[in-house]
């Protein structure tokens, strides 16, 4: 026959929850089994961990996916605004030069507090014009500005007149030429 | 001596069985969500990436145009068995360019009124297709514009059919900076 320790019977009690006296039909007092206070608090802290995780993950796809539509559309807005600066006449093309465009009401429906820039700067090259074709945007609360930018260099009509119709003939591509970049 | 051995009660089972099938369901309904939003967000990756490539191929068409037609009007994805024209440019090089809207946008060049090449850009059934010209100090501007949200993921419906993707390009710019 088991004995329990009055003393110790009631800090088992006092220990566990749902554990209960049985009734004591032959003078013999005996616990029912149940769960402790740390059983519990380990499977709290377990099932809170899993919630957590899971929603760590969910709020990171759908971050994901907004930020990746919001790119894809600011360097729509910079090719279009590319276009556009392709065509300034290059007596304008003064080194140090920024343009503001505005954006489209498409683009701005998307990206919040969007704004176009176009930054004239010189190479080494003095028949040479780098343009920075730059949009930024406001991002969710508590981020950086973000911006996407292209990049595109414009050669003097009269000294790339020669190299422009060499190029022509295997590219298809005169006057211009223009790489992209992204910058995060 | 009798030590009975005690078991749980029915009342003890219900709860557990409930608070596993409750917790069990959360936990598939989230892997579900997540497993879906991966889906959605590749497809949309990749309907981006397509929307680019037509914005790279048909600034490159246009940039090498010396004539350029359009028909001015909507042409919707899927809405019919025949082919809407809606675009077309003669090149520097003598070919000629024309996008079709059918099931999809498609891009076809020709030459000596033959198709040499034809090239495809997935667009959602329902998203429509527009092609239009305006002048800006002398200089040919002309507009793609897609109609119509890449996903319908839920949402509003109107809304993504409001969304508008456009593409600006100047008309014969090779040709323009050649010129020049």
């Amino acid at each position: 026959m088991r004995t329990v320790n009055p003393f110790m019977r009631a800090d088992r009690i006092m220990l566990s929850i749902g554990r209960v006296p049985s009734p004591d039909n032959s003078k013999r007092s005996e616990l029912r089994p149940a769960t402790t206070v740390m059983e519990i608090i380990i499977s709290l802290f377990l099932l809170a961990t899993l919630a957590l995780l899971s929603g760590q993950i969910i709020a990171s796809v759908v971050q994901t996916r907004i930020e990746q539509r919001k790119r894809a559309w600011a360097l729509q807005e910079a090719g279009n605004a590319m276009e556009k600066a392709f065509l300034i006449p290059w007596a304008e093309l003064e080194p140090g030069q920024r343009r503001e465009w505005t954006c489209s009401e498409a683009a701005r429906r998307v990206l919040k507090d969007a704004r176009t820039t176009i930054l004239t700067e010189v190479t080494d090259d003095s028949n040479v014009r780098r343009l920075v074709v730059r949009v930024e945007w406001s991002p969710a609360r508590g981020q950086t500005t973000q911006q996407i930018q292209l990049v595109v260099f414009r050669h003097h009509p009269q000294h790339s007149e020669e190299a422009a119709v060499a190029t022509q003939m295997t590219r298809g591509d005169a006057g211009a030429s223009g790489n992209a970049e992204e910058a995060l | 001596m009798t030590c009975k051995r005690r078991g749980y009660t029915l009342i003890e089972m219900v709860v557990v069985a409930v608070l596993s099938a409750l917790v069990l369901g959360t936990a598939v309904a989230a892997t579900a969500l997540v497993v879906g939003m991966s889906g959605v967000v590749s497809r949309e990756v990749d309907s981006y990436h397509d929307l680019a490539r037509l914005a790279t191929v048909f600034r490159n068409d246009a940039h090498q145009a010396t004539k350029f037609t359009t028909a001015n009007i909507e042409a919707t994805v899927g809405s019919t068995a025949d082919a809407t024209i809606i675009s077309e440019m003669e090149l520097l090089d003598g070919r000629t360019v024309r996008y079709r809207v059918q099931d999809n946008l498609i891009r076809e060049v020709l030459q000596d009124g033959k198709v040499v090449a034809r090239d495809g850009f997935s667009l959602n059934q329902g998203q429509r297709v527009l092609v239009k010209t305006h002048d800006e100090k002398s200089q040919m501007f002309v507009h793609l514009i897609v109609f119509g949200s890449p996903l319908q993921d839920g949402g509003d419906a109107a809304a993504h059919q409001q969304q508008s993707w456009e593409v600006h390009t100047a008309v014969g710019r090779d040709r323009v900076l050649l010129n020049r």
